[in-house]
């Protein structure tokens, strides 16, 4: 049996439910939210005990909790910083890369765990589904857990990112700026960064060029201009990606009032800033290419971009509607069109590192 | 049927006398907008205003406020069928031709506004502007819920969350007005009442409108609503959203051909898969109207003595809207 329970943010016990700390043999599940992303917040809640909740294997749970899907996200980047350093013959400290490897996987851990606490604690799950894991919703975990995994992981982060200093002091500049961006987040907790513009930008310097030259330092290298220029190309796809994310959400997170630059933009402009984002990034990876690695891949990449483009770009001018299946459709070729990127990229470091 | 068992509820007052149009309130120099408004209020329901005449009669609203709220939301109703006749190019409406066909577009594009202008001309006579206010909100709800509704049509897959979005917007938004106003009109504007009371509204529009879709599909259908009509004319509604769901574009292709029943029970894989379908969604609907009776106990707590009779009449509109049966 499960009961129903409904708590305005203004009362005492709503935070302990939306945390989960109200019990240690229940869990309290969102159903019903109104007014989310204000003050007069109201969610009605399903109260089960633990065993009531149906649960996949640990290492399924944690798969999704993780999100090891966005690993990608910062292994790529330092894949490509490596490549570059093993092809061009310089002597790496296996121990410090391990370590900065590990500190950059442990911040982001830490951070997509903050991010789903977050997300949960001012409603953005409940409004977005796609937002987060679902872990919290489903009751797997409680956001009070996701918290303190949360504080593990950045915790971890930092010891990595302190033996990494501790041999390369120079790293210290990149991690300090990391950091202020960091607090940063922390003091304005209203939510994650993807649900601000001033935070799309920091997200874009944490994932690209703050990434790529932290790692490069951590190398006991220097950071020069193709570091730097891998860096900007592989923030522009990421964030083009988390466009195209809140693209597909504008209804909901316009009704809510969250400000990312697509709700600003609104949806019409929103779609030339899609189309834009993607064949500027192209350019940028081709310029980056044509500079850095070699005018072959350069042409051969951007080519099979474009080309990949056309159906994308095809249907983004035929979108008329934030509703139904055609914007979703949207949503899986630009979201195939990154990976596409990405793919292409692992492909071109490789061959670096071979030829 | 289910309709006239609100009628038949114990009311202080008879609902079937509330007259909420009357030629008079129209300027009797445009003959043609009152012939108009003739055929379309003729065979309404009036289902909305009789809830309305419900919660006023509860909360001792005088009767000159209870025309005024009852009008209102018959008015916003009545301007939307026509707006949504014209634009879906239905041929009828309540087994007369539709207004945009006798009449022309253009007059029945005019008709409709001219019911939204009259409702703001007799709400803000009434001096309540918060009631102005939470109408007009209403109004804007329902036009972005045509909007977008209209924008889903011809496609097939859409999903069930996508469509109770919009009808969140198009078909709650009036549910809400009907139990929300009369306490405005009271002066009632406690922030925790009026939280309850939209949740409630919710999720009676939510249910309201599945209940509706249902009828497409001959189920509980006792208005003999036409058989497959939504999915015929383009519009795949939320039942055929939920059975839709998990199915591959090749499945999905078929199913929308369907030109009758029994190709449909064919193509989705059996009479038996579709009551299993329709025993999911009643359940998940189960779920809803659990919530929607949680909440009603919260109201119980917030009203008054003298108005806690409201408890009763609210509670079985689910039985009525979702299951559309009298209530026991």
């Amino acid at each position: 049996m499960s009961e129903l329970i409904t708590l305005s943010r203004r009362s005492p016990e709503f935070e302990s439910y939306l945390r989960g700390s109200f019990s240690s043999e229940k869990r309290a599940l969102p159903l019903q939210t109104l007014n989310v992303n204000s003050n007069s917040e109201t969610v009605t809640f399903r109260v089960l005990t633990v065993d009531q909740i149906e649960q996949p294997s640990l290492l399924a749970r944690l798969l999704v909790l993780f999100k090891v899907r966005s690993f990608l996200w910062v292994l790529l980047p330092m894949f490509v910083v490596l490549a570059k350093n093993a092809a061009t013959q310089t002597n790496l400290d296996p121990w410090v890369m391990v370590f900065a490897t590990l500190g950059v996987v442990f911040a982001l851990l830490a951070v997509n765990l903050r991010n789903e606490y977050f997300d949960h604690m001012k409603g953005a799950d409940r409004v977005l589904p796609e937002s987060g894991s679902g872990a919290i919703q489903k009751g797997w975990v409680t956001a009070a857990e996701v918290q303190i995994y949360s504080n593990v992981w950045l915790a971890l982060a930092i010891i990595m990112a302190l033996l990494v200093i501790f041999a390369y002091p120079q790293v210290l500049g990149v991690a300090a700026i990391a950091l202020a961006i960091g607090l940063w987040a922390q003091f304005k907790k209203t939510g994650s960064f993807k649900y601000r513009i001033g935070g799309e930008l920091s997200f874009f310097l944490l994932i690209g060029p703050l990434l790529t030259s932290g790692y490069q330092l951590s190398m006991g290298m220097l950071i020069d201009g193709e570091v730097l220029a891998a860096g900007y190309c592989w923030g522009l796809f990421v964030l083009f990606l988390l466009h195209i994310r809140n693209f597909l959400n504008i209804l909901s997170s316009t009704q809510v009032g969250f400000s990312n630059t697509v709700n600003w933009l609104g949806f019409d402009k929103s779609r030339r800033l899609l189309a834009g984002w993607w064949i500027f990034s192209i350019l940028c990876f081709g310029i980056y290419q044509f500079l850095f690695v070699n005018p072959l891949p350069a042409f051969l990449t951007s080519g099979i971009l474009f080309l990949a483009s056309i159906p994308f770009i095809r249907n983004l001018k035929k979108l008329s509607s934030p509703v139904g299946s055609l914007i979703r459709q949207v949503y899986r070729q630009g979201y195939f069109l990154f990976l596409l990127a990405a793919g292409l990229w692992i492909v071109e470091s490789l061959w670096i590192l071979i030829r | 049927m289910y309709l006239w068992a609100l009628g038949d509820y114990k009311l202080q007052r008879s609902v079937i006398d509330f007259k909420v149009y009357d030629q008079k309130d129209f300027p009797a120099y445009l003959p043609k907008l009152n012939r108009l408004y003739d055929d379309l209020f003729a065979g309404g329901k009036g289902f909305r205003a009789k809830l309305i005449r419900m919660m006023s009669s509860q909360l001792k609203l005088d009767s000159k406020v209870e025309l005024l709220l009852g009008q209102t939301i018959e008015f916003i109703h009545n301007a939307s069928l026509l707006h949504d006749d014209l634009i879906d190019r239905s041929h009828l409406r309540r087994g007369k031709t539709a207004a945009w066909l006798k009449y022309t577009p253009e007059y029945a594009v005019l008709a409709g506004d001219y019911l939204l202008a009259r409702v703001m001309v007799n709400l803000s006579s009434h001096g309540n502007i918060k009631l102005v206010q939470y109408t007009a909100q209403v109004i804007s709800d329902l036009l972005e819920g045509e909007w977008l509704q209209d924008s889903v049509v011809g496609d097939f897959f859409v999903t069930l969350e996508q469509l109770d979005r919009i009808h969140n917007l198009k078909t709650a938004s009036l549910f809400k007005w009907c139990i929300r106003a009369p306490f405005i009109a009271q002066e009632n504007y406690s922030e925790e009442l009026h939280r309850t009371l939209e949740e409630m509204g919710t999720l009676l529009g939510q249910l309201f409108q599945r209940s509706d879709d249902l009828l497409d599909y001959d189920i509980r259908n006792d208005e003999g609503k036409a058989i497959l009509g939504d999915l015929k004319s383009g519009y795949l509604n939320s039942f055929g959203a939920f059975v839709c769901k998990g199915k591959s574009r090749h499945e999905i292709d078929q199913i929308v051909k369907s030109q009758n029943l029994e190709e449909y029970y064919k193509n989705i894989g059996g009479k038996l898969e579709f009551d299993l379908r329709l025993r999911e969604f009643d359940q998940m609907n189960e779920a809803l109207i659990a919530t929607y009776s949680h909440h009603l106990e919260h109201l119980k707590s917030l009203l008054p003595e003298s108005e806690k009779g409201l408890i009763e009449q609210l509670r079985p509109l689910t039985e009525i809207l979702y299951w559309r049966r009298k209530p026991s």
